[in-house]
């Protein structure tokens, strides 16, 4: 029997309990108590929800929190939102302060600025620029981290890494960009592991890899290459080894 | 007695695989997460996986990942009972266990046309017990009935099938992995059986 899923709206002070429905939009200090299934989520304010979120398209903004764990199809964030739980999802775009205090599991993942993963990322594709920090493992096919401010990462682990310090795509707005932002970040992180690494603006005690390319403007403290290695006058590294 | 390890860069070089392959299959969960062992050592912490275990689970995904998805891949080597059922007649067909062996099940409960996953998993266990001509079908029947009354209590967990004797009494065991086991003097162990290990055989088959 198909069941028929229905429209919810919530603002203000306002609280609703969970369930299934088509699209839930929520704002204002409006909370949900219970685990929310539905096709679309929208959240702006200060929304609490206290709950599993499975979603198929999520959008939630300002400085709302989840408290549960959370799986969708595509899941935008902004601001300060705080997920209590764990992600599982296609695609994660995060801006601003926000947080997940569990494991990131997925597709894609696209982070701007000042997020912070408590736990472990492991998806197929992870884009960062601007400052982030990720208190375990950061473990995907394909990374890319712009370097614009602190990047904490305990451990890299991959295919392809590349960590630069400037954005790879258009002039204009990388220059307006290494003006709008710190430059003085780096990525600090205690291992990278990969079969191609590019790093530059980082601080990293042990880089192993294939093909490892050093910017000048980094600290090693050991790296092992098992084919090339390539590093920049100027670069700081303690000990080089080929395995 | 420990498991002997295998240093992460030791086992990069004998199976030739690369960092990428390594965090892939990790991310897949091919490789349990709990088979990367942190240690530290002079230069920090390093990383290391129970030599045997890991050694031959690389080696079965090498020969398989060509022909199967990762996914469907990492369905093989989780130990999740899935809902997979077969007749009596495919799994007859297919070599999966003997007529005799089910012909035991159906002396107990009545005939079955089709077998649910975790019937044919204590089915197939029960015929590892009676090939090896240590264990009689009556003693087989007592086997089943403890895993179909135990082993949920594994779930999903790894555990050994072991049956001890004394003086002609055959007394059935379910215990989790790891294990070491002592036994009293006139105690013969039987036979031990992995769970897991055949759930990891019927999957291969079964997919197939």
């Amino acid at each position: 029997m198909e069941e028929q899923l229905h429209n919810i709206k919530i603002s203000g002070a306002g609280s609703i309990e969970g369930g299934k429905y088509d699209e839930i939009k929520a704002s204002g200090a409006a909370s949900i108590r219970g685990n929310i299934e539905c096709n679309v989520l929208k959240v702006s304010g200060a929304v609490s929800i206290k709950g599993n979120v499975k979603a198929g398209i999520a959008k939630v903004s300002g400085a709302s929190d989840i408290i549960g764990d959370v799986e969708a199809d595509e899941f935008k964030c902004s601001g300060a939102v705080d997920i209590k739980g764990n992600f599982n999802g296609k695609v994660l775009k995060v801006s601003g302060g926000s947080s997940i205090k569990g494991n990131v599991r997925g597709g894609e993942v696209r982070f701007t600025g000042g997020t912070s993963i408590s736990e472990n990322c492991e998806v197929e594709k992870f884009y960062s620029m601007g400052g982030f920090k990720i208190g375990g493992l950061l473990n995907a096919d394909e990374i890319e981290i712009i370097v614009n401010g602190k990047c904490i990462v305990e451990e890299i682990g991959g295919e392809n890494i590349v960590i630069s310090r400037e954005s790879h795509g258009g002039n204009v707005i990388g220059k307006m960009i290494k003006f709008m932002f710190n430059q003085e970040g780096y990525l600090y992180s205690n291992l990278i592991e990969g079969d191609n690494i590019k790093i530059e603006g980082s601080k990293v005690k042990v880089v192993r890899g294939n093909d490892i390319t050093v910017g000048s403007d980094c600290k090693i403290e050991l790296i092992e290459y098992r084919e090339k290695l390539e590093i920049a006058p100027g670069a700081e590294i303690g000990e080089q080894r080929k395995i | 007695m420990d498991e002997e390890l295998i240093s992460k860069k030791d086992l990069l070089e004998i199976t030739e695989i690369s960092y990428g392959q390594l965090y892939r299959w990790k991310r897949k969960n091919l490789i349990p997460e709990d088979w990367f062992i942190k240690k530290s050592s002079y230069t920090g912490q390093e990383t290391f996986f129970p030599k045997d275990k890991v050694l031959e689970r690389i080696d079965k995904i090498k020969n398989m990942k060509d022909d199967v998805s990762l996914d469907e891949l990492a369905q093989v080597f989780s130990p999740d009972l899935k809902d997979i059922l077969l007749k009596k007649q495919e799994l007859i067909e297919k070599n999966i266990v003997s007529p005799m062996t089910i012909g035991i099940y159906e002396e107990m409960y009545k005939t079955m046309d089709t077998f649910s996953f975790d019937k044919i998993l204590y089915i197939y266990v029960v015929e590892k017990f009676l090939r090896s001509g240590e264990v009689s079908t009556e003693e087989g029947k007592k086997i089943y009935k403890t895993l179909e009354k135990c082993y949920i209590n594994f779930d999903g967990k790894y555990c050994d099938v072991i049956v001890i004797r004394k003086f002609g009494v055959a007394i059935t065991l379910l215990i989790s992995v790891p294990n070491e086991i002592y036994l009293e003097d006139e105690v013969k162990l039987v036979l031990k059986v992995n769970a897991s290990q055949c759930i990891e055989e019927l999957k291969s088959v079964l997919i197939n």
